[in-house]
Order: C-alpha cells, then sequence, then structure tokens
C-alpha cells in the first residue's frame, strides 16, 4: 500500500496503477454482465447500471450492488457511485478496498472534496489515525487557502469524539487561513465538545449568520451547558445588534432551560419583518408542543397583528388562550373573526366560542348561541356544545339545567356518562358516581379527589359531601374548604381525608392558620390515619418557604419518627436533607 | 429502609451493617462519628458485613438513625459473642474507635460549599470540619485538628495552569487576586512561594503525627510542593520566572510523599504538572480513557490501616477523572501501600503511606460520582448514591483516625 500509494500521480508508477483501476473496473462490467444473465431480471437492460445498483442496495443486497456502482464510475457524475460503493463496502466489511479506488479517482481529481471527504472518513472508520493526518495534508497541499480540507476533517473527528484532534486541524486553519467564518460552526462544535461553552456560543452565533440551517444543530450542542455558564451564553446571543437567527437559537434554548416564556421574551423583541413574524409563528407552535398555552397565544397574538388577514391565527391564539385557563381572552380574540364573516371556519369558531362561554360559567350565552347559530357546528359539534353546557350549568350551580343540557344533546356518548357521574357525585349519589368514575381515564386533580374520596368511604348516598364538590366545581375555593371539613363531622370514616382535602383548600386559598389548625387536628386526633403523616409534610413544607427551617425539620423529624411506615418517610428524609442543608439545593422537590 | 428487630427489648448494642442490608452507608459514618464525639465508644468490625459497626444501644443513637435512614440491627450480648466468634476465626477484627477526629479542610473561604468531594461527603453524612486556608496554615493552626482535607489546590502556585483558558473569566481572575492579597499579606513575593510554605507546612503537621487525606489534583502538586522547596518549578506566568531547566534533578522526593524520579511538565501550554497523573484528563493526546479500579485486600489482624482504608460493600469501582486522576507506579516510592489500581494498567488509583509520626492517604479524582466532571458542573447531590462506594473511601479515611492504635501494624 504504501509503495502504491508513494507512485500514485507520478511517471510510469502513477500510470500503472490508473491501469490497474482500469482494470479493476472492467473487471467489475464483466461480473455484472454474469449477474445479469443468471438473474434475467426484466427491466435492467434499459436502467442505467448506478440505478441498478442503487435498487439491489435498497432491497439490502450490497454484494450484489458494488460491481455495478463499480461499473458506474467512469459515468459523467461519479458522486453517487462513490457514495453508493462507501455505503456498499461499509455494510459488507470492505471498506479497505475503498482506498485505492478513492485513490485513484483523486489522481484525476485531486481537488474534489467528496473524494477527499470519503477518503478521510473511510480512513477514520478504518482507524487508521497517521493515513488519515496523511491524506488531510495532502487534501491541504492540494488546495492551498480552502478551508473544506480543515472543516470536513475537524467535523470527522469531532463525529469519533476526538475533539481534541479537531482543536488542533481548526488551530491549524486559523494559523493558513485566518479565523474564518466557514469554520464557525466546526469551531462551535469542538468548543462545545470541550467543555468551552462561551467560547462555543459565540461561534455558533457566527456560524447561524452564514449558515441557517446550523440553528437546530446550536440549540442540540448548547442544551447541556451547565446552569452556571447559562449567562455568559445568554450574553452572547442577547448581544447588540438584535438577529433574528441569534434570537431563535436563545429562544429555543430559553424554552429548555427555564420556560417558554422567557424564550417569548427573547424573540418578541425582534423588530417585526416577514421572517420575523414567520418565527414568531413557529415560536407559537413550538410554545404549544411544551404546553405552555399562554405563551402560544401571546406569539401567535403579536404575529397576527401584523398579518391582519390571516384569521387562522386568531382562531390560533384563542384555542391557546383557552386550552390556557383564559376563557375571556379567547373570546376577545375571536370577536374579529365573528365580526368579520368570514365562513371558512364558522363551526370550529362557534365551537370554541362555547367552550370559552363555559369556562366562565356563561351557560345562558351558550344556549342562545345554539338556538340562533347552530347551523355550522354540525351534528357532532352540537354534541359536543350540549355536553360544554352541562358543564356550564355545573358552574352555575343548576344541575337540573345540566341534565337537561345533556338530554337536549342526544346523550349516549362516553362523554355524556362522564358527565352524568360527575352530576351523580354532586347531587350526592356516590353509589352512581363510583361507578361512573370508575370507567374514566382522567386524571385531573379533581377526578383523583374524588376517586380518593369514593375508595375511603363506604357510604352511598352523602348530600352534604356533592354540595361540597360542586362548590368546589364553580370555583368558590374557600367555601369549598368550609364545606369539606363541615362533611368530616359526618361521613365519619372518610374523615381525615375530607379534613386533608380542606386544608389543602385553605392553603391555595392562601388561608394558612385554617390550613394549619386542621393539620394540627389531623396530628392529634386521627394519628393512626395515612392523612397524619400527608398533614405533617404539608405542614413541614408551608414552613420550610416561609423560612422557618427548624420548624420545618421538626415536623419532618416528628413525621419520620412516628409514621416508621408511611410511604412518605423517603420524601420526608429527603425534604429534611434539603431543610439541613445536607444537599446541594436545586434538584430537590418543592425548591 | 430501617431494620428494628423486635423482641430486643434487652439489647445492649446496635449493629450498624456496611453491606448491601444497609440502606444509607455514607450516613452510618456520620451515625457513628457523632457518637463518638457524643463521648461513646464504638467498634468497627473490619471485613465483617462490609465493615460494620458496633455502638451502644441508646435511644437518641436509634432515634437519629431512624431519622437518617441507616439500617441497624439490635444486638443482646449473646448474639454479639457469636458475632465476636465469627470474626475471630476468619479475616476479620474488632477495632475500638475512642474519639472522633478534629477535622479540618482547606479550602478558601469564598469557595463553593459543593466544590469538592469530601466537603460534600461530610456535609451529607453531617460530620462537623473547620475550615482553614493559606494564612491560618502559615499562622500555624493546623496544630489544632487531627485530620486534614486537601482537595484540587495547586501548591505549584499555578493555578492548575488554567491561566490560558480561563485568564478572562471572572471566577478565575477572582481567584488569582485573591491568592496574591494573601501572598502579599503574609509577605510573600508571589504565589508560588505562598503555596510552597503551605505545602511546608502541612509536610510538618503529618510529621509530628497529623493525618493527612489528599485527593484530586492536591495530591501530585502538594508532594511536588514539598520537594520542590529549593527549586523553581512554576512557569513564568505564576511567578514571572522560568522553570529552573534542571528542575527534574533537583527535586528532593526524600523529604516529599509518595513519589519519586518524577519528570515536570515545563510547558505552560501543556496543562499537567509532571508525569504522576496516569490519566492526563486536560491534554489532548495523553489522555487515557476510564476503566475501574480494584481494592486490595489486606490482612485485617495484621495490617488494620490500611484495611481499614479499604472497607466497603464492592471491591470493583468504576473509576473518575480528576486534575489528577491515578498515580503512575513508576513514580511511586517503594514502601508505599497502593490500597486499589486498575488492572493491567501502569497506574494506581489510592495510596498510603507513613511519614514521621502521621500517616498520608492519597485518593486520585475529583468526584466518585461525577466521572467526567467539568468546571461549572452541577455539584453532586448526595442523597442520590446513599451507598456510593467511591465516596465510602473517602468516610474510611475519616473515621480511621478515630481507631485505638494496635501495635500490629505490619
Amino acid at each position: 500500500m504504501a509503495s502504491r500509494r508513494g507512485g500514485r500521480g507520478t511517471g510510469d508508477g502513477g500510470r500503472a496503477w490508473r491501469r490497474g483501476v482500469a482494470r479493476l473496473i472492467v473487471a467489475g462490467v464483466a461480473l455484472v454482465g454474469v449477474s445479469a444473465a443468471a438473474g434475467g431480471q426484466e427491466g435492467s437492460a434499459t436502467k442505467s447500471p448506478l440505478v441498478q445498483a442503487l435498487d439491489l442496495e435498497s432491497a439490502g443486497k450490497c454484494r450484489e450492488a458494488i460491481p455495478l456502482y463499480r461499473q458506474s464510475i467512469g459515468a459523467d457524475d461519479p458522486v453517487g457511485a462513490v457514495l453508493g460503493l462507501e455505503r456498499c463496502y461499509s455494510q459488507v466489511g470492505g471498506s479497505e478496498a475503498m482506498l485505492p479506488l478513492v485513490d485513484s479517482l483523486l489522481a484525476l481529481k485531486p481537488r474534489d472534496p467528496l473524494l477527499r471527504t470519503v477518503q478521510l472518513r473511510t480512513l477514520i472508520g478504518l482507524r487508521r489515525g497517521t493515513e488519515a493526518d496523511r491524506a488531510f495534508n495532502q487534501w491541504m497541499a492540494a488546495s492551498p487557502r480552502d478551508p473544506a480540507p480543515f472543516r470536513e476533517y475537524a467535523r470527522l473527528l469531532l463525529e469519533t469524539g476526538r475533539a481534541a484532534a479537531a482543536d488542533t486541524v481548526l488551530r491549524g486553519a486559523v494559523s493558513a487561513l485566518g479565523r474564518t467564518r466557514d469554520l464557525a460552526a466546526e469551531f462551535a462544535q469542538m468548543q462545545a465538545a470541550l467543555g468551552l461553552w462561551v467560547a462555543s456560543a459565540t461561534s455558533w452565533r457566527e456560524a447561524s449568520e452564514v449558515m441557517p440551517y446550523m440553528e437546530q444543530a446550536a440549540v442540540f450542542s448548547l442544551s447541556t451547558t451547565p446552569d452556571s455558564l447559562r449567562e455568559g451564553v445568554r450574553e452572547v446571543f442577547g448581544a447588540s445588534p438584535v438577529a433574528l437567527r441569534a434570537r431563535r437559537i436563545l429562544a429555543s434554548l430559553e424554552t429548555r432551560w427555564r420556560s417558554a416564556r422567557e424564550g417569548w421574551l427573547v424573540l418578541s423583541q425582534v423588530p417585526p419583518s416577514d421572517s420575523a413574524v414567520q418565527a414568531w409563528i413557529d415560536f407559537g407552535a413550538e410554545a404549544e408542543s411544551n404546553e405552555s398555552w399562554l405563551t402560544a397565544r401571546d406569539a401567535y397574538v403579536a404575529a397576527a397583528a401584523h398579518r391582519p388577514n390571516d384569521r387562522m391565527l386568531l382562531v390560533k391564539a384563542a384555542t391557546a388562550a383557552l386550552t390556557g385557563g383564559e376563557g375571556a381572552s379567547a373570546l376577545a380574540l375571536l370577536q374579529p373573526v365573528l365580526a368579520s364573516g368570514d365562513s371558512s371556519a364558522a363551526g370550529a369558531v362557534a365551537l370554541l366560542e362555547v367552550r370559552a362561554l363555559a369556562q366562565l360559567g356563561r351557560a345562558a350565552e351558550i344556549e342562545r348561541i345554539l338556538a340562533e347559530r347552530a347551523g355550522p357546528l354540525g351534528q357532532s359539534g352540537i354534541r359536543q356544545a350540549h355536553q360544554t353546557l352541562a358543564w356550564a350549568w355545573i358552574r352555575s350551580g343548576d344541575l337540573v339545567k345540566a341534565r337537561a343540557a345533556l338530554i337536549a344533546g342526544g346523550g349516549g356518548t362516553d362523554e355524556d356518562s362522564r358527565v352524568e357521574a360527575w352530576l351523580a357525585l354532586y347531587e350526592g349519589d356516590l353509589k352512581t358516581a363510583r361507578a361512573g368514575l370508575r370507567r374514566t381515564d382522567e386524571t385531573s386533580r379533581d377526578v383523583v379527589t374524588a376517586m380518593a374520596l369514593l375508595s375511603r368511604t363506604r357510604a352511598e348516598y352523602a348530600p352534604p359531601v356533592g354540595a361540597a364538590f360542586l362548590v368546589l366545581a364553580r370555583g368558590d375555593t374557600a367555601e369549598a374548604a368550609r364545606q369539606f371539613a363541615a362533611t368530616a363531622e359526618t361521613l365519619t370514616d372518610a374523615a381525615p381525608f375530607l379534613l386533608l382535602v380542606s386544608a389543602r383548600l385553605w392553603q391555595s386559598s392562601g388561608d394558612t392558620p385554617q390550613a394549619v389548625q386542621l393539620w394540627q387536628r389531623l396530628i392529634t386526633d386521627h394519628s393512626d390515619a395515612p392523612e397524619a403523616a400527608e398533614a405533617e409534610l404539608d405542614w413541614a413544607r408551608l414552613l420550610r418557604r416561609a423560612g422557618d427551617t427548624a420548624g420545618a425539620i421538626a415536623h419532618l423529624e416528628h413525621l419520620i419518627l412516628t409514621y416508621t411506615q408511611s410511604a412518605l418517610v423517603p420524601q420526608a428524609r429527603r425534604e429534611l436533607e434539603l431543610a439541613r442543608g445536607s444537599v446541594p439545593p436545586g434538584r430537590g422537590v418543592d425548591e | 429502609m430501617v431494620m428494628l428487630l423486635p423482641a430486643m427489648a434487652g439489647a445492649q448494642h446496635l449493629l450498624v451493617p456496611m453491606d448491601d442490608d444497609q440502606s444509607n452507608q455514607l450516613k452510618a459514618y456520620g451515625l457513628t462519628f457523632n457518637a463518638l464525639r457524643d463521648g461513646n465508644k464504638a467498634e468497627w468490625f473490619i471485613n465483617y458485613r462490609g465493615g460494620a459497626y458496633l455502638l451502644p444501644d441508646l435511644p437518641d443513637l436509634r432515634k437519629r438513625a431512624t431519622l437518617d435512614g441507616v439500617s441497624f440491627e439490635a444486638l443482646d450480648n449473646g448474639r454479639l459473642a457469636i458475632i465476636r466468634a465469627e470474626i475471630a476465626a476468619g479475616n476479620m477484627d474488632a477495632i475500638s474507635l475512642e474519639r472522633a477526629p478534629k477535622i479540618a479542610i482547606y479550602k478558601p473561604s469564598k469557595s463553593p460549599p459543593w466544590d469538592d468531594a469530601v466537603t460534600l461527603a461530610l456535609q451529607y453524612a453531617g460530620i462537623d470540619f473547620a475550615s482553614l486556608y493559606d494564612e491560618e496554615v502559615v499562622a500555624g493552626d493546623l496544630a489544632k485538628y487531627d485530620w486534614l482535607h486537601l482537595h484540587h489546590e495547586d501548591f505549584t502556585g499555578q493555578q492548575n495552569k488554567l491561566y490560558l483558558g480561563f485568564r478572562d473569566t471572572p471566577w478565575f481572575i477572582e481567584q488569582r487576586d485573591v491568592a496574591m492579597a494573601s501572598a502579599r499579606k503574609l509577605n510573600f513575593p508571589n504565589i508560588p512561594a505562598m503555596k510552597k510554605a503551605v505545602a511546608e507546612k502541612m509536610r510538618q503537621f503529618v510529621e509530628r503525627g497529623g493525618f493527612l487525606f489528599a485527593m484530586c489534583g492536591a495530591t501530585e502538586t502538594l508532594s511536588l510542593a514539598i520537594a520542590a522547596q529549593q527549586v523553581d518549578i512554576a512557569g513564568s506566568f505564576a511567578d514571572g520566572t522560568p522553570v529552573d531547566e534542571a528542575a527534574d534533578s533537583k527535586l528532593d522526593w526524600d523529604r516529599s510523599f509518595g513519589f519519586k524520579d518524577v519528570h515536570l511538565e515545563p510547558s505552560p501550554f501543556v496543562n499537567s504538572m509532571s508525569d504522576i497523573d496516569g490519566h492526563q484528563v486536560n491534554v489532548p493526546g495523553r489522555r487515557q480513557p476510564l476503566g475501574q479500579f480494584t481494592l486490595f485486600q489486606f490482612s485485617a489482624k495484621f495490617d488494620p490501616v490500611s484495611s481499614m482504608l479499604v472497607q466497603n460493600h464492592r471491591t470493583v469501582i468504576p473509576d473518575y477523572y480528576g486534575v489528577t486522576t491515578s498515580f503512575t507506579k513508576a513514580t511511586i516510592k517503594p514502601g508505599v501501600t497502593i490500597l486499589a489500581q486498575e488492572e493491567g494498567a501502569p497506574w494506581a488509583k489510592y495510596l498510603h503511606g507513613d511519614y514521621g509520626k502521621g500517616s498520608w492517604t492519597y485518593l486520585g479524582g475529583h468526584d466518585p460520582e461525577d466521572p467526567q466532571h467539568n468546571i461549572g458542573a452541577a455539584p453532586t447531590d448526595l442523597s442520590l448514591h446513599p451507598s456510593s462506594p467511591g465516596y465510602r473511601l473517602i468516610l474510611n479515611n475519616v473515621l480511621f483516625p478515630a481507631a485505638k492504635k494496635k501495635p500490629l501494624k505490619t
């Protein structure tokens, strides 16, 4: 091999070597002839050898494809054949055979970047580092002032995890060419691999200015930047002048590191332009996929302001607002669409409006829509609208009208059964509710609370409990807390559970003294119940958040020592570590 | 899981197993250390159930163990007698632990609390320690302590040769400025001169009977700094003068810990101090991949010190990088005890030696549960690694000075 390479391209040795390659190619043709004759494949005569080779490779017949690829090397455009051979030789474990072939082609086209890259890739794949270095040096000599040899070799080294070797190559590029933007992406990857995050961010920003397709690569590369160094990365991408691509990268990073809201803050500062507006729309979709609904809404609203004729942007914004729990905002966003009289999405818009009104408990207005504008909804839409109306009546506290709405919608669906089960619970018919809710696959907090209660009590009928759940559904947390605590007196087999629910509701409504009173009652009067440990943990968390570390530690220790068999003990130990400061902060629950 | 054996109302002892029955090995060290601190006696059952501890059965100890999730078993005297017979019959021994050692960690006052593995381990285990740094060491404060820990400090005064890569970063500039201010305050011309003086104080601390435990870059640079008391081994970027060209031959290894015939890395552009480190993690081209190291087994009855230092529930432990990851065997002095090494590799991981009236122990690497540890990486949360075999090696070192001296050591 060494002597052959030594003679390549010079004098008789080089010519002899090329003749050898020509013989190889001829041999390949002969093999193909035999193969075609033996196989008798119909239609192969009309296909070029390259197409036949591709077909064979696609069929997993790499060994058969290789001679056909070799036959295609002499064609006008040998690129497909060379790459096909590289793939097939790699598949059959014969990459060694690529090297003489590529050498022969390089003798004819010494500056061809594809051939040079294939040569380097093959040598690195074969772990022939010294020969790869030599091939790289030959490429540099053949193409002086060209960044391609540095870029390709550094990229290949990075792909094999050899960041330090890539660093050496890129430093060589700086010496030979001066710092060049063509290599910015390779610099960036190398720097990230070496943990030089801020330098990598600078290179990625530079790369993104000339290679927009590198944005995702930049995000992927920098997403693992350690917390303590992220501020430096932020400064790089946020620096003046404000550049859309840099901001898109930073927005995606912020979405991963902190929240979509932070990402949107970064991107929204870009001056509006066609590209910026499209970037906002894309970001809205990204925020939706992260379930950051209100951020998605804001991105769509900003885009809609610059594309007034695109009403679907407002529909998207309203949908995101509604999913994010902002029914009023959704209604406001839908108004211009409704006013425009655009009939293209009238059904979807009407259903959105119904859902938004239901969220706000404005059942009478839904009835008006169903009476006056039901047409565009269609049969299925009308049924959905009635189910939504039933929930709206529930939130208004009118269970009779809620049942009537279900009946008016036709009933009979799984969703109808689910709503009926809730209606039974609100009416205190625990037996029916237990049977109905058991079938649900919903995992909302309300369902979990309801199912936990229904499994704790054997009672079949308890109107006060239903009334408490109904008050909760209507959004009156404080009154619900009061009623749950009151029902503990009558529904004694579920008393600890009802007290704990009440305490949590008091806490979420900001009345911590009421919550503390109930936790104390649970610990004192119901120490055998599992809720006692939960009360102790909730209490400790409250104290810790309020800065009373000693108080929190006392409760956590009491929990661990008193309820030794509780499933909450490991969690309590973890929080005890955090409260004592014996493990680093920032990763714990409730941090 | 905490095991409270029933029907042991008359128990006199608590056995703290350290094998796989223990749910929190690291906290068990803290339980034992604090029992000693409070004036109780304890025993270390070497090679018995992973290096179990025997404590008196006291309500307070039971309470602490339960809070920390440390498993224990109540023993009466009959059961204990059976265990003692088992220990007497095998390669095991019972070592009395008498007094909790006074612990100091050498680190700057402003260093992050989660920056070194020993600080992490002590804080997690609930073991109290004091912090001291250059000014206190030079003032002679080491005499107040029994046990001293060093981590990734560079005692050659070259700030781990990070100058080239990090000279513009705020933390590096602050570190250098603080060190320079200390050097001026203590009347040293530069940082390398001050660190040499600090290293000499540490040598004297061990010579007079102290226990020194070092990890990461402190192992290599402390030995270099002690050997180089009369030689300039710091680059000009650190002290304004180049490294003495004949430094290798002028190093006085007779007065230093652990090593011999060391070749210094003179280039300021190469992020390595010498050929002591086998892995050379920060030098492209020299960096060696991580493997796993194996703890040696010693005779518990005839070599109790080495046995104590390798007590573990695992004998093979995944390796981890540090500024100094391992110790090239060719540079280790004869007479140094190799406690752990990578099979077939030319380096050792864990060394121990006597010096004067004291002893030193070197453990390579930065953080046993963060094999690649990069600058700026998140700190290790030990509550996620309560049975870390690598961290056990650190905590063995904390408790071994508590042992009552035995004349049996080979």
